[in-house]
């Protein structure tokens, strides 16, 4: 780090445009924390992925923590749409541990937006397409047994069915994404 | 007991969604169809997941049985096309709105508005489901308690 340092000492005048920081830099002693300064904007890609998304590969890995921790506490697939469904009846029945996980859900955002944590709430779709959204979605949870954190636990396992349930769901995705740019861009694609 | 673990689990599980910023109608859109740069925050958010629960789960593999008493919840055994097809309607409904159900529940706990109608329909899709397998009826006996 401090021999490539030396050398942009040593070739002040070199070929490509100075950078900001190099101007702001006025004597040696400036110079030198300058070059640290432009050795570390050259660190690698990867750790500047990590530094930016460092949140999202926390509570990613909490989220999978609780996956793996209900699974292996109380046997249940870590599913919203089989917990919802389950208030309908059908397999699973109304099970008090999917009531009690849902609370969950709902009240842990609710503590951080409480205690000034959270962020404001996201902005929304247009609210026709969250209802047939939510009519399709549903239709296919309970068609299916499909569900976005249910298939991930089918991942760990390496089973094909939630193989087969992902790549369906990052399939259908796609073909309403475009649906939805074709619309927003007027029916002109 | 279960009650109580479950509960804590879904504490866990939301404030995760929330840190990680995952309850974003957005980002999925971002991700596979992005009308500018690709944002790669839903795919990272969703393998650092897959990767702590495998590791967690290849750690306790031997565990046969829940620790709290029960039994594991096993998938059922569906004919192949259903969970292509569930599948599929599942990610028309996603692309369309953005939300999924878990990530819905997350936004309601922040009162946001959407995720409320988002559910409501979520729950209409899961009636219209039930109704048309069963003859047009809506089976009311198949509603128990097993707790």
């Amino acid at each position: 780090m401090l021999s490539s340092g030396m050398e942009q000492l040593a070739s002040p005048c070199r070929a490509s445009p100075l950078t900001a920081t190099q101007n702001n830099c006025a004597d040696f002693l400036k110079r030198r924390l300058c070059a640290e300064a432009l050795s570390e904007e050259e660190e690698s890609d990867l750790q500047d992925l990590l530094g930016i998304h460092s949140n999202v590969i926390l509570g990613g890995a909490l989220i999978g923590l609780a996956l793996a921790l209900l699974r292996l506490f109380t046997g249940r697939i870590m599913s919203a749409s089989a917990m919802i469904g389950s208030l309908l009846g059908g397999r699973e029945g109304l099970a008090a541990a999917s009531i009690a996980f849902l609370a969950g859900l709902f009240i842990g955002p609710s503590i951080l937006l409480a205690v000034g944590m959270a962020a404001p709430p996201p902005a929304e779709t247009f609210w026709p397409f969250l209802v047939i959204g939510g009519l399709l979605l549903g239709l296919g949870a309970r068609l299916g047994e499909a569900s976005l954190f249910g298939a991930i636990s089918g991942l760990t396992h390496r089973s094909w069915r939630a193989v087969t349930t992902f790549l369906a769901m990052l399939t259908g995705a796609g073909l309403s994404l475009a649906l939805r740019q074709f619309l927003n861009n007027g029916g002109v694609a | 007991m279960i009650r109580l673990f479950a509960l804590a689990c879904g504490l866990l599980c939301g404030i995760g969604m929330e840190i990680s910023g995952l309850s974003n109608p957005s980002l999925l859109a971002d991700f596979l169809l992005p009308a500018e740069a690709r944002d790669i925050t839903l795919g990272l958010g969703l393998l650092s997941a897959l990767v702590t629960a495998s590791t967690v789960l290849l750690v306790a593999r031997n565990i046969g049985r829940p620790l709290l008493g029960g039994t594991m919840e096993k998938e059922a055994v569906l004919a192949a096309w259903k969970p292509l097809a569930g599948g599929l309607l599942f990610g028309l409904g996603w692309g369309l709105a953005g939300y999924f159900p878990l990530a819905a529940l997350v936004a309601l706990g922040l009162f946001a508005p959407g995720a409320a109608i988002f559910l409501a329909s979520v729950l209409a899709g899961m009636i219209l489901h039930d109704v048309a397998a069963n003859g047009g009826k809506l089976n009311i006996e198949g509603i128990r308690s097993r707790g």
